[in-house]
């Protein structure tokens, strides 16, 4: 794709109203340079300026579509390559912002506007593939949380917020899924056109994206299931992947608990009351006296506490997590498993 | 006038600016969801041109949350911008999730007891999951009527004449996000009619002018139910 299958007819003068200096690289990027953007999108230049400037942005409305500016420094553009292209493609990507991903893909697929050798000597540093591999693992990831989170929502008897993390986490399934098919634009609103684009609108993988984007007619217990099995169809692991330490797990000290019926109420030392479901009471009684976190999840598949067993880690893990942050729970962390 | 009356002026004072200051951080945030919302009043339009119905569903959902937010600001305000805040300074990633968990909270609390009709209808259309074509642009016909309709805000931007205007207001409104600290400059927004002239705009009154013309449309909440919560 060249600049005048992008430029239409007044971009060129809008572009002139820009304000850059003789040495900025400017370059066109967005929607409608990957070829999936419409009439309405927005024209992205992106303008790297060889020395530090304060940030502006000056959008410009023109005709039917908005022209956007972004200014950056090259120390800036400089630093986004690095701090990407040093990502382990294994692990861990927690800390890249989606900012960051969106901006290093742009100018991946950036078409120069102005000083071209300049922009070619940049781009040579901002990688299609690396985009995909971080975009993908962090969508990944985000998947996996929100699934688990919906998972330990619905034992605990928030459908309403089972249902939005079960939702949130087809859709990431679906961003990581797309991101390993080569499909790796972060504009998370395009999904369906990329999906189209790389697999057809009547491919089964299509349907089956669609098909789990929104809970439609189904209960929250079955929309869970279908989207625990849309993960796995998606390769985003459920299990969360094991860790080299081993988590022992007490109550503290200063809890104090008492029963309603089955229920669990539990008080800390600041007065903050909990009541516990079925579920969670069962798990709360395991930790009576401390245990190895991985333990509690083989006692808890053994108790057929959990349905189905291949989600008791991802109770656990978050439960406990919920619970050491409310105080509740003590965590100590050791390198080789304790008797 | 005693140390005590003096410390308690200077109080009273404090709470004021505080207060104002809590009322102009809503003010913001509502022209941010009406900003949004005229946006993708926009991206809706041009989804359906190009017949990218799996953006057109997106983005009317997403309108229709823009919507809702700058419905509930004036009711539930503070308690909104806390959620955000909340949510801002926690994981560090968007979470949509308990955006929309939070959302429904206030929906429901809200409007549960005076328009269940209204929450019947939002609940349909949050949980609509269309199929096809036909399905598709009936479920953005479904959005932009209740965002119209129930919720009393503008989203039709079919009409030429309302098209200029909407579309230089939402630029006007997408600059405040980028204004709303510092000066206000002018904004030069350039005719849609093809024609070559372009018009400078002060962007404070241009904005203002606007934000007043949506304020004061009625609220789907009975009498005596709307107007702006003062924070505590």
């Amino acid at each position: 794709m060249n600049l005048d299958e992008i430029l239409r007819d007044r971009d060129r003068e809008v572009i002139e109203r820009l304000v850059t200096g003789d040495h900025d690289i400017v370059y066109v990027s967005g929607s409608r340079v990957e070829r999936i953007g419409n009439a309405h999108s927005d024209l992205d230049f992106f303008i790297v300026t060889p020395t530090e400037i304060d940030l502006l942005q000056q959008p410009v409305f023109q005709r039917n579509y908005y022209i956007d500016c972004e200014y950056y420094s090259l120390h800036e553009m400089e630093a986004l390559a690095e701090e990407l292209n040093s990502v382990d493609r294994l692990g861990d990507c927690a800390h890249i912002s989606d900012d960051s991903i969106d901006l290093y893909y742009r100018t991946a697929i950036g078409i120069p506007v102005k000083q071209s050798d300049r922009f070619y000597a940049l781009q040579t540093r901002f990688n299609k593939s690396i985009a995909a591999s971080v975009f993908g693992q962090l969508a990944a990831n985000r998947s996996i949380r929100n699934f688990s989170e919906a998972t330990v929502d619905l034992l605990l008897g928030d459908q309403l917020t089972a249902l939005f993390r079960s939702r949130c986490a087809a859709e990431w399934a679906t961003n990581a899924f797309l991101a390993r098919h080569g499909e790796a634009y972060p504009g998370t609103k395009w999904r369906f056109e990329k999906a189209e684009r790389r697999f057809g609108l009547l491919s089964p993988e299509y349907k089956r994206m669609w098909d789990v984007r929104n809970i439609g007619d189904r209960s929250v217990e079955d929309y869970l299931t279908v989207v625990g099995e849309f993960l796995t169809w998606c390769e985003v692991p459920l299990q969360q992947p094991p860790t080299a330490e081993h988590v022992l797990i007490s109550r503290d000290p200063s809890v104090k608990e008492g029963y309603v019926g089955a229920d669990a109420i539990l008080v800390d030392a600041d007065g903050f009351v909990c009541r516990l479901g079925p579920v969670n009471t069962a798990i709360w009684k395991d930790i009576e006296e401390p245990i190895l976190r991985d333990t509690l999840v083989e006692r808890l598949i053994e108790e057929g506490v959990v349905h189905p067993a291949d989600y008791a880690s991802v109770v656990v893990y978050t439960l406990v997590a919920r619970l050491h942050g409310r105080g509740l729970v003590q965590l100590k962390t050791h390198a080789s498993k304790a008797q | 006038m005693s140390p005590r009356t003096s410390v308690l002026q200077k109080q009273r004072e404090l709470r004021d600016e505080e207060t104002q200051e809590r009322l102009i951080h809503i003010q913001k945030r509502r022209l941010g969801a009406l900003r949004d919302l005229f946006t993708l009043a926009y991206d809706i339009e041009g989804a359906l041109g190009a017949r990218q119905y799996g953006l057109a569903v997106e983005q009317a959902r997403a309108a229709l949350h823009a919507a809702l937010d700058a419905r509930l600001l004036p009711i539930v305000g503070a308690r909104m911008i806390q959620a955000e805040l909340r949510l801002a300074s926690g994981k560090g990633e968007q979470d949509d999730a308990q955006r929309a968990v939070d959302r429904w909270i206030f929906i429901l609390d809200v409007w549960n007891d005076w328009r269940p009709d209204l929450v019947a209808t939002l609940w349909d259309l949050e949980c609509d999951a269309p199929v096809g074509e036909r399905d598709c642009q009936s479920y953005v016909s479904r959005c932009r009527k209740t965002i119209q309709g129930d919720l009393a805000l503008p989203i039709d931007i079919s009409k030429e004449s309302v098209k200029t205007s909407l579309r230089e207001r939402s630029e006007a409104a997408r600059m405040l996000s980028i204004f709303s600290v510092g000066p206000w400059p002018t904004l030069r927004v350039f005719g849609s009619s093809g024609q070559q002239a372009a018009t400078d705009v002060d962007t404070y009154d241009y904005v203002s002018s606007y934000v007043d013309d949506v304020w004061d449309t009625p609220d789907p909440a009975p009498s005596g139910r709307d107007g702006v919560e003062t924070p505590h």
